[in-house]
């Protein structure tokens, strides 16, 4: 595709999500589709820290549930208006993901996988322990809305589903710009040589914890989205199989583009679907495993991945 | 001090448990120099096969009209027990021998990911069959029989010509090849090892509380600290690492006044304490590296 086509496709997915789909659908199909969409920040997430870090986070859900309990606490227990908490929640979960992130910058990165998956079983047990932050087991509401500010004349819902749109929109273009940057370069040279690259002068340390905390900081505002979205939220929503679901998705996505995240988040959402209709019930899941099982048979980069191929495939039979 | 001994013997009750997954991960990262994080979910198979085969009312398994036409039935569970080891050892042999054939060789990431596939696929067919619902699993009596299971595997390793050679081939793969080891027979063996053991471990840990599709991944937790304490590589290093573990998980919160599940955020902190500051554990070998 050429960068022109993309572009245009771009725009046009823009329009379509901002002004016609808030015309089309009813405010709780809105509602639904705009959580549903919040997960790709998530998935980004993981996209970011394994595809151009090479850090294997099996354990994004932590920064998921992390996000979504600071926004409730900068909210409602600090008294702060929901668009100050959001950008708030998610420098907290930065910070958390620098701070979990430091085995990372000690350990192999085989073994941090195991560190990782270690956070997402702890997680929902830790969660509930901390009971004046996150209500125990039983969860906690978020009491303060959202509204849309007097001069807007549009329902509360479809602002919020505007609000989290754009949210998601200028995540993805700080991190495809993140990518793009001096600091996403040296993050794609200690992935591919540590060694080389810190004789070419690239802080390896600096530039992993950069990377979780930005990958952890997505993550934070997927969760925080979703609670404004749904002001609703439990320790035990966060759990391994959370964790398992995001890292499958970002691997069936493809891990070589930010875009992966986008297709990642499409199976999250398709492959339920395709798990019913074969009849296997809740083995949704099962569909997941599969995929990420044939695709580490073969040497395609998920869906981003196909698509090049077949890209590529396409030009070179045009040109002859 | 009655206190004590009970903790200590809660404690021992518990290290039976991570020791026998602990030793199923250790043997089968000898095999492959990888750790099979669907280990545990292999054996919780194995845990509902044989409760599936205990329970009289066998009516909520697809494969139990199958078992209830056999003479016995409900089984004894001692006797389902030893029956849930067969099966997952040879659900681990054929996993072994059709999907994970070059765990070993392939890239880490691939291999991370190929362990991480399976054990989203194991889960999700035990939750798909036996559902969410936790279940009772009735009384075994574990530290003992563990114990000999444990030494049963220590003697095969140590004593037997095919535990010698799966140790030869782990240690030199070529040289073992060389003077005419068949990698695949003992590969098979290996594995099917520890599936047997990881099922030990899943009916173990249900008959203490409940057969619940998560149990494993707590599990997992504590026996992956174990086997990290005790150098990944090293049997005695993961029983004595289960038991350290097991202790540490019924003191710590007991004497901080901590509610006991948070007892999975002491054995994560030691998985982290022991990777950063001695990966090579209390019983590996430290890794010489030459220059």
């Amino acid at each position: 595709m050429s960068k022109s086509v993309s572009r245009v496709l771009g725009a046009g997915l823009v329009v379509v999500a901002f002004v016609i789909l808030p015309l089309l659908l009813s405010q709780n199909d809105l509602r639904n589709f705009a959580r549903f969409l919040a997960l790709v920040l998530a998935v980004l997430g993981v996209n970011i820290a394994l595809g151009a870090g090479g850090i294997v986070s099996l354990g994004q859900s932590v920064f998921v549930g992390v996000g979504a309990f600071a926004l409730v606490v900068f909210s409602d227990d600090f008294g702060l208006p929901i668009l100050i908490a959001l950008p708030l929640a998610a420098l907290f979960t930065g910070l958390v993901g620098v701070v979990l992130g430091f085995p990372s910058l000690r350990v192999r990165d085989s073994q941090f996988a195991l560190v990782s998956f270690g956070y997402a079983i702890a997680f929902p047990p830790f969660a509930r322990w901390c009971r004046s932050i996150t209500g125990g087991p039983s969860g906690r509401s978020l009491e303060r809305e959202l509204l849309p500010p007097s001069w807007l004349p549009v329902e509360e819902l479809v602002y919020r589903y505007l609000i989290t749109m754009l949210v998601i929109l200028v995540c993805m273009l700080i991190a495809a710009n993140f990518l793009q940057s001096r600091w996403g370069r040296a993050t794609k040279a200690q992935r591919d040589n540590s060694l080389a690259a810190a004789t070419f002068g690239v802080p390896i340390a600096k530039t992993r914890s950069a990377v979780l905390g930005l990958s952890a900081a997505l993550s934070g505002v997927s969760g925080a989205l979703g609670v404004i979205l749904f002001p609703f939220v439990q320790a035990n929503d966060f759990n391994v199989f959370m964790a398992l679901r995001l890292y499958a998705a970002a691997v069936i996505g493809g891990l070589s583009s930010a875009l992966g995240a986008l297709w990642g988040v499409l199976s999250l959402w398709l492959f339920p679907l395709i798990g019913e209709t074969i009849g296997l019930g809740g083995g949704a899941d099962f569909v997941f495993g599969l995929t990420v099982l044939l695709l580490s048979y073969s040497q395609i980069d998920g869906v981003v991945g196909a698509i090049r191929a077949t890209s590529a495939a396409i030009s070179r039979r045009r040109s002859g | 001090m009655t206190l004590l001994i009970q903790r200590v013997l809660d404690g021992l009750f518990n290290g039976s448990i991570y020791a026998a997954l602990a030793v199923a991960i250790a043997i089968s990262h000898r095999a492959t120099g990888r750790v099979n994080l669907a280990q545990g979910e292999i054996g919780l198979f194995g845990g509902y096969v044989a409760l599936a085969m205990a329970s009289p009312a066998a009516s909520f398994v697809a494969g139990a009209a199958l078992f209830s036409n056999l003479p016995g039935h409900p089984f004894n569970l001692w006797v389902s027990t030893f029956f849930a080891l067969v099966v997952a050892a040879a659900l681990a042999v054929a996993l072994q021998r059709v999907v994970m054939r070059d765990f070993g060789e392939s890239t880490p990431q691939r291999a991370l990911n190929r362990s991480i596939a399976l054990l989203i696929c194991v889960s999700a067919v035990i939750s798909s069959q036996w559902g969410g619902r936790a279940r009772i699993f009735g009384e075994l009596f574990p530290s003992d029989g563990d114990a000999y299971v444990d030494v049963l595997v220590h003697l095969f390793m140590t004593r037997t010509k095919a535990g010698l050679s799966f140790r030869a081939l782990t240690d030199n793969r070529g040289s073992s090849v060389l003077v005419g080891i068949h990698p695949k027979r003992l590969m098979a063996i290996g594995w099917g090892i520890s599936g047997a053991l990881a099922a030990l471990a899943a009916s173990l840990a249900a008959s203490m509380s409940l057969l619940d599709s998560s149990l494993m991944f707590r599990t997992l937790i504590y026996a992956l600290a174990a086997v990290t304490l005790g150098g990944f590589d090293s049997l005695r290093g993961a029983v004595v690492g289960g038991i350290i573990v097991a202790q540490a998980q019924t003191m710590i919160p007991g004497y901080f006044g901590l509610p006991s599940e948070m007892s999975i955020v002491a054995a994560l902190i030691v998985l982290i304490a022991v990777l950063v500051f001695r990966p090579w554990g209390l019983f590996g070998q430290r890794p010489v590296e030459r220059v």
